[in-house]
């Protein structure tokens, strides 16, 4: 009787326990998948983009835009015009038009990881023009993760490396590093990834274009399947001529000479690549010509590393987490010094390419 | 849960020395406890020890404070479960009812005797081990190893400073001064302590060192939920959000160490003051969840368990390395004649 009765008692006390909570019924809230943000007089215009969904599989875009005086009360400013409660837990992405990226987006970006509903996943991302506009061109597209979409398969399978709201925080409040958001644009009136818009501080500095991305990536992962054109000079020297490579696997590696002022750092870059869209002339299936290629692209790929570098240290930024390596290696560091030095930095960039498939024709 | 933002206030990114310098200081600790515990004869509690070193009445006094430190303990471990649940998964929840259904669940297996809430401690503690594997692998794309470098940029008191923040974690050591008595071969348990103290020390380590590697230094000190905020990131088939998932297996862990602390309390009431444990179990549980009406701000929460946290540094660091020296002397005394 005892032992029936203890029972009886848990299983009501677990049935208590899970049946308490508020509810949130699918039907009776408004999803926010998409927010965009941009700068407005005397304050925020923050548009969302909620999926209503009618029927099964089909999904029909709603737009709500509203100003207020800061990204803070956008929400209840929101809900104003709504006749659901919001709900940021699907959010997957957060679009930041220029003007608003350029006067600094700390305010938004701490907002959204400060909401313990909204997964670090979120992706963030840098508009070329008001927000507004650019999401007004996604919703032709009846698809409310478009954008974010675009991003996660762009990182899977392009030249943008690996970002999310996480990690932009990680870099962020990382000392020595810089974070860097997708930069989109419009095109024939589709949305287009453009590049990758480097961030000093909080405040959008300089864009940089779909092949230095894939330099970025490189550098700073194993940029699996990004690829870029390489040039090489023709067979009678006259013109140049493109072949594509696409990175089967890289691996970055950084080696630090001097920790003093100027400080230097060796880069070295191990990149297996195929290459089968290649000029005409060019016979792969000779030892010759290939190793000529790998020359190419090791050439190429160094030269344009440090032409990155030049750029991100004129523009004062550091996307690579130059500094961050530094605090790493020496024991008096100091991100203040450190910057000022910047400029002098000296890196030696090494990049040793192997073509390892041509694809199946000779 | 928090302790990966606690320890590196001091030390900084050096903090993992200080957890395992305060692993090895527990290691010591659980030394004297045996020492303590066995050195006595017919005396194998605290509560008795109490009364043969310090006399009835100061005894008394003493096992009344180690009493309500116990269910101070308790308390704070239930106001910190609670406000997790309140922040990530139903802010707008009326708490009440669900307070008083945890302390019923304690009630029930803290009144099925020392079997039972040994019996859940033996669940929680798998659970800590068996979550651990899925921890590392998910997030092992997202892992910087080069934030834990430079290894010596701390001076050693911040390390010092940080390893007594550490101490907050292994709070529940001094439960032994309770179970010793309980447990069958004595001197055979000596052994696992100190393994399921090595195991523990290596699960923090690893955990930290994980934090680290996945949060920068700036980063991790505006995190509140570190190890939370980690288990966000995944991303598995089904389940969108992991976290939700991490905090509801956490509930076991949470109804574990309530338990343990509420049974070390009703425990001494019995041995010292001869109260009946159902009835000194009604009375903390109720006492508890009174106290986690009326406590509703974090700032508070984070006060109370700071105290919390620094009555039980002392009560490990001072009080029992005391104990022992009056067991050791008084074993000396006594011996001769």
């Amino acid at each position: 009787m005892e032992l029936r009765s203890r029972t009886f008692l848990i299983i009501v006390l677990s049935m208590l326990l899970t049946a308490c909570g508020d509810t949130n019924i699918v039907n009776s809230i408004k999803f926010v998948q998409t927010i965009g943000y941009d700068a407005a007089q005397n304050g925020v215009t923050s548009s969302a983009v909620i999926a209503n969904y009618e029927e099964q599989g089909k999904s029909k875009l709603e737009f709500y835009v509203t100003e207020s005086k800061s990204v803070y009360d956008s929400m209840p400013k929101l809900n104003m015009k709504l006749d659901f409660p919001i709900e940021y837990g699907q959010l997957r992405m957060a679009l930041f038009g220029d003007s608003f990226a350029r006067n600094g987006i700390t305010t938004a970006i701490e907002s959204l990881i400060r909401d313990p509903k909204i997964s670090s996943r979120v992706h963030l991302g840098v508009a070329d023009r008001a927000a507004l506009e650019l999401l007004n061109i996604g919703e032709n597209r009846r698809d409310p993760y478009f954008l974010s979409d675009m991003i996660e398969q762009n990182m899977k399978y392009g030249n943008l490396p690996m970002m999310n709201l996480h990690l932009t925080f990680f870099n962020y409040y990382g000392t020595g590093r810089d974070f860097f958001l997708p930069h989109f644009t419009v095109e024939r009136d589709e949305i287009k990834l453009d590049g990758i818009a480097l961030f000093k501080g909080d405040k959008f500095k300089t864009k940089i274009g779909i092949r230095d991305s894939f330099l970025l990536k490189m550098l700073l992962e194993d940029s699996k399947n990004g690829s870029i054109m390489v040039p090489m000079t023709s067979a009678d020297q006259t013109r140049a001529e493109y072949f594509l490579m696409n990175s089967i696997h890289s691996k970055p590696n950084y080696k630090v000479i001097r920790t003093g002022y100027p400080a230097s750092v060796a880069i070295h870059v191990k990149l297996n690549a195929q290459v089968k869209d290649v000029p005409q002339w060019i016979d792969l299936t000779s030892e010759d010509q290939i190793a000529l290629l790998e020359k190419s692209i090791e050439v190429y790929c160094e030269s344009e590393i440090q032409k990155f570098i030049s750029l991100c240290k004129r523009n004062n930024v550091d996307p690579l987490g130059l500094g961050d390596l530094f605090r790493s290696k020496s024991k008096e560091w100091n991100s203040q010094e450190f910057e000022e030095h910047y400029n002098a930095l000296a890196t030696t960039v090494h990049v040793n390419a192997r073509i390892i498939r041509t694809g199946a024709g000779g | 849960m928090t302790y990966q933002r606690r320890v590196i206030e001091h030390a900084g990114y050096n903090a993992w020395i200080s957890v395992m310098l305060t692993g090895i200081i527990m290691h010591l600790l659980i030394w004297m406890l045996y020492k303590i515990l066995s050195s006595i004869e017919d005396s194998n509690d605290i509560v008795t020890i109490n009364h043969k070193l310090f006399g009835k009445l100061l005894g008394n006094l003493i096992n009344l404070a180690i009493v309500l430190y116990f269910v101070f303990g308790a308390f704070v471990k239930f106001k910190v479960y609670m406000e997790m649940i309140q922040v990530w998964l139903f802010p707008s929840m009326n708490f009440l009812p669900v307070s008083i259904v945890i302390a019923l669940l304690v009630y029930y297996a803290v009144s099925g005797g020392i079997r039972s809430v040994t019996g859940i401690s033996v669940w929680a503690t798998i659970i800590s081990l068996v979550s651990i594997i899925p921890q590392i692998s998910l997030t092992f794309p997202f892992l910087h190893p080069m934030n834990l470098l430079p290894l010596l940029n701390h001076s050693a008191s911040d390390i010092l400073l940080s390893s007594k923040d550490m101490a907050f974690e292994y709070l529940g050591v001094e439960t032994l001064l309770f179970l010793y008595p309980f447990v069958r071969t004595p001197e055979k348990s000596q052994k696992w302590a100190h393994f399921i103290m090595l195991l523990v020390t290596l699960l923090y380590l690893m955990i930290l060192i994980l934090a680290f590697m996945f949060f920068t230094e700036e980063q991790l000190r505006h995190t509140i939920w570190p190890t939370l905020n980690m288990i966000g990131i995944f991303e598995v088939p089904l389940l969108q959000r992991l976290e939700y998932m991490a905090i509801s297996l956490w509930f076991i862990k949470i109804i574990a160490g309530i338990s343990i602390f509420i049974w070390a309390a009703c425990r001494g009431m019995k041995v010292a003051f001869h109260l009946r444990p159902r009835l000194s179990l009604i009375v903390f549980l109720t006492a508890i969840t009174a106290l986690c009406h009326f406590i509703i701000d974090h700032r508070t929460v984070e006060r109370v368990s700071e105290i919390y946290s620094n009555i039980g540094v002392y009560f490990l660091y001072a009080y029992i390395p005391f104990v022992f020296l009056c067991v050791m002397i008084r074993k000396k005394l006594i011996k001769p004649i």
